[in-house]
């Protein structure tokens, strides 16, 4: 029998959190939590999981640093990560793959989803990510 | 042509008279003047008064301190009768001639007890201004209240002037129009009806400067108006509230008529206040308006504050029905224990967010009931306790013999709520301990809650009284501790905390015996 696969929600808002590991279990994924981005760093590089889904606006270290921390360590370099991005007033997502790319410089996450987090689409893109 | 004599009045002489003629009367120190007056104040030519075709005409002599007519400082001017001159000590009149001794006499003495009143009210205040200006000036210290300060001011202005009315305007920040802001009339003119005359105040906010009238009915800068005559205004000063850029208002003045004029030093003094008060009243507009701009933006970061945290709370809620939703169409009870705990915490969340709220904006007075404060622990330790559990975190307790307070139970149980909710997030995500203690002494009661968690930034530490603070990212709304805070002063008590990032953090609920208490944070006592 496949190992059980873990994954790494990093999300200040407790609600947030619980729904997003509700769905990943649901879906057979064993769930790990922090709460803000040093924590996750933290953990990720402990244990690394299979994947980390990471939220953008936490106090302590926000998801932007926390994301190269995780792409710089040789724990986590290669760990699959879907970000969490708001939405703006305009209804348009805070920080898109592209905009992390332009005008941050970084490397692309592996997926994005909006929040608040519709359960088919953290799954599709799950599937995306890790097939 | 009626002939005109001009009177001079000296402090401790007997009033002159000098006949007006064509070639004039020359004043002045040098005692080969037709008016020689002995003051060193005083040019030795200073002034020449004479008539011609009837009218009366002053003119200074180049001299050093001048000439003053009706209180305004004079180069050339014409005089009519019952103008009053000022020249150094000296007070001057017009008035008709008379060669009857009997009138001379009866003249002389009118006019002498207006005139001296005249100089002696300005001898007398300047040697009480200061005090005045000092007492305004202390005023301005320790009377924060506008109205209150305009009011005392008001009295100060009455004890130190002969004032039968006075009132302080102020500009009004919409209407740009000043209005009566603080007022006092002696009773026997206080049916006169609406007293300031629009056309000095109008006077003083065109020109910039103080004004005073000897006889405003027949001052020739206001023309007559309606409102000189309607208000029956005789002498009347009116002096100009300076801000840094804008005249921000008026401080007016009149007297009795039958009494005493105002002096030159009387509008001075008059002046001076004004400006104090210009100070206070700009002053206070830039406070209101810096307090209205934190209130906005107070409101603001309340809002946002708010939105955000209900935000986080539906999305558990819509997350939660999520499951419940498809567990209904799937018929699956194991959704629904996906989707309840996520909707059941989200309920809580918001439960503690509303109390809290409620708590933070109304002002209560305890009600007080004896209360064993160890129940008022153990309850919240139950409430808290499946996520204590959850996160690995351990409670102990080290209760004192006597938990028994006198204090408002709903309250302390939410400010303790808080207190320890904090705890158990602090340590929610390694674990840890939280140890609730408690001391009962001739003090009061002191509440411990000791966490071994995450700890607070010290910059957060000063800042933990106020609402919408929170160093929890989204989990906080930052109205929890601020809710302890108030509850704790509520109760006469106040909060201490101590923490160390990395290492934990003790907050202390210290809270009085009510006996100890001055009476109004007492609040209500109910019988056991």
């Amino acid at each position: 029998m496949a190992r059980t696969k873990r994954v790494l929600v990093v999300d200040d808002d407790e609600s947030a959190r619980m729904f997003v590991m509700a769905i990943m279990e649901e879906e057979g994924w064993e769930c790990d939590e922090a709460v803000n981005g040093e924590e996750g760093v933290d953990r990720a590089e402990a244990n690394p999981p299979d994947l980390i889904i990471l939220d953008i606006d936490m106090p302590v270290m926000d998801g932007f640093e926390a994301f190269q921390r995780l792409r710089d360590s040789p724990f986590t370099e290669k760990v699959p990560i879907i970000m969490l991005t708001g939405v703006n007033e305009d209804g348009k997502p805070a920080v898109s793959a592209e905009s992390m790319e332009t005008q941050f410089g970084f490397p692309r996450p592996n997926g994005f989803v909006d929040k608040p987090v519709d359960a088919v689409f953290l799954r599709n893109c799950v599937m995306g990510v890790v097939g | 042509m009626a002939e005109l004599d001009l009177i001079v009045i000296r402090e401790g002489n007997a009033p002159e008279r000098h006949r007006l003629t064509e070639a004039g009367l020359v004043i002045g120190r040098n005692p080969e003047n037709e008016v020689p007056l002995p003051y060193k104040q005083i040019s030795r030519r200073h002034a020449r008064i004479w008539i011609h075709n009837g009218v009366v005409k002053i003119e200074d002599l180049e001299s050093r301190n001048g000439i003053e007519v009706n209180g305004a400082r004079v180069k050339l001017s014409v005089l009519n009768t019952g103008d009053k001159i000022q020249i150094g000590p000296a007070a001057l009149q017009i008035c008709e001639a008379t060669d009857s001794a009997f009138e001379r006499t009866l003249i002389s003495a009118e006019h002498a007890k207006v005139l001296h009143e005249s100089i002696l009210s300005g001898k007398d205040l300047q040697r009480d201004r200061l005090p005045v200006l000092y007492r305004a000036a202390q005023l301005l210290g320790t009377v924060f209240d506008l109205d209150d300060l305009l009011h005392q001011i008001l009295e100060l202005t009455f004890e130190a002037l002969p004032v039968r009315r006075g009132y302080i305007l102020t500009v009004n920040g919409e209407s740009g129009l000043p209005e009566i802001r603080a007022e006092r009339e002696d009773d026997e003119v206080s049916d006169r009806g609406a007293p300031v005359s629009q056309t000095m105040i109008h006077h003083v906010f065109d020109t910039r400067g103080s004004i005073l009238t000897m006889d405003a009915q027949d001052d020739s800068r206001f023309d007559c108006a309606d409102s000189i005559l309607g208000h029956d205004i005789h002498a009347a000063m009116c002096a100009p509230l300076c801000g840094r850029e804008a005249i921000v208002g008026a401080i007016y003045v009149d007297g009795d008529p039958e009494q005493r004029s105002f002096a030159k030093a009387d509008l001075e003094l008059l002046t001076a206040i004004a400006q104090v008060v210009g100070v206070a009243v700009e002053n206070a507009r830039l406070y209101q308006e810096k307090v209205e701009g934190e209130r906005l933006a107070a409101i603001g970061e309340a809002t946002a504050g708010l939105g955000h945290c209900v935000k986080n709370i539906l999305t558990g809620i819509r997350g939660g029905s999520e499951f419940i939703d498809m567990a209904i169409k799937e018929k699956e009870l194991r959704y629904v224990e996906r989707g309840w705990p996520i909707m059941s915490r989200a309920i809580e969340r918001i439960d503690l967010l509303v109390n809290n709220m409620l708590t933070f904006s109304r002002e209560r007075v305890p009600e007080r009931v004896m209360t064993d404060l160890r129940h008022t622990v153990e309850d919240v330790a139950e409430t808290v306790r499946a996520r204590a559990e959850k996160y690995n975190v351990i409670f102990t307790f080290d209760f004192c013999e006597d938990n028994r307070l006198a204090v408002d139970p709903r309250e302390i149980y939410r400010a303790v709520l808080n207190l320890v909710i904090n705890a158990v997030e602090a340590c929610e995500h390694n674990g840890g301990a939280i140890t609730v203690s408690t001391i009962k002494d001739e003090n009061g009661f002191t509440l411990t809650v000791r966490d071994t968690g995450i700890g607070i930034p010290p910059d957060m530490l000063p800042r933990l009284a106020k609402a919408f603070v929170s160093s929890k990212g989204s989990s906080g709304t930052g109205l929890g501790l601020a809710c302890t805070y108030k509850i704790a002063k509520e109760h006469g008590g106040h909060v201490d905390v101590e923490s160390e990032v990395g290492k934990g953090t003790a907050f202390t609920l210290f809270l009085p015996h009510p006996e100890t208490l001055p009476g109004n944070l007492i609040g209500f006592s109910k019988p056991d």
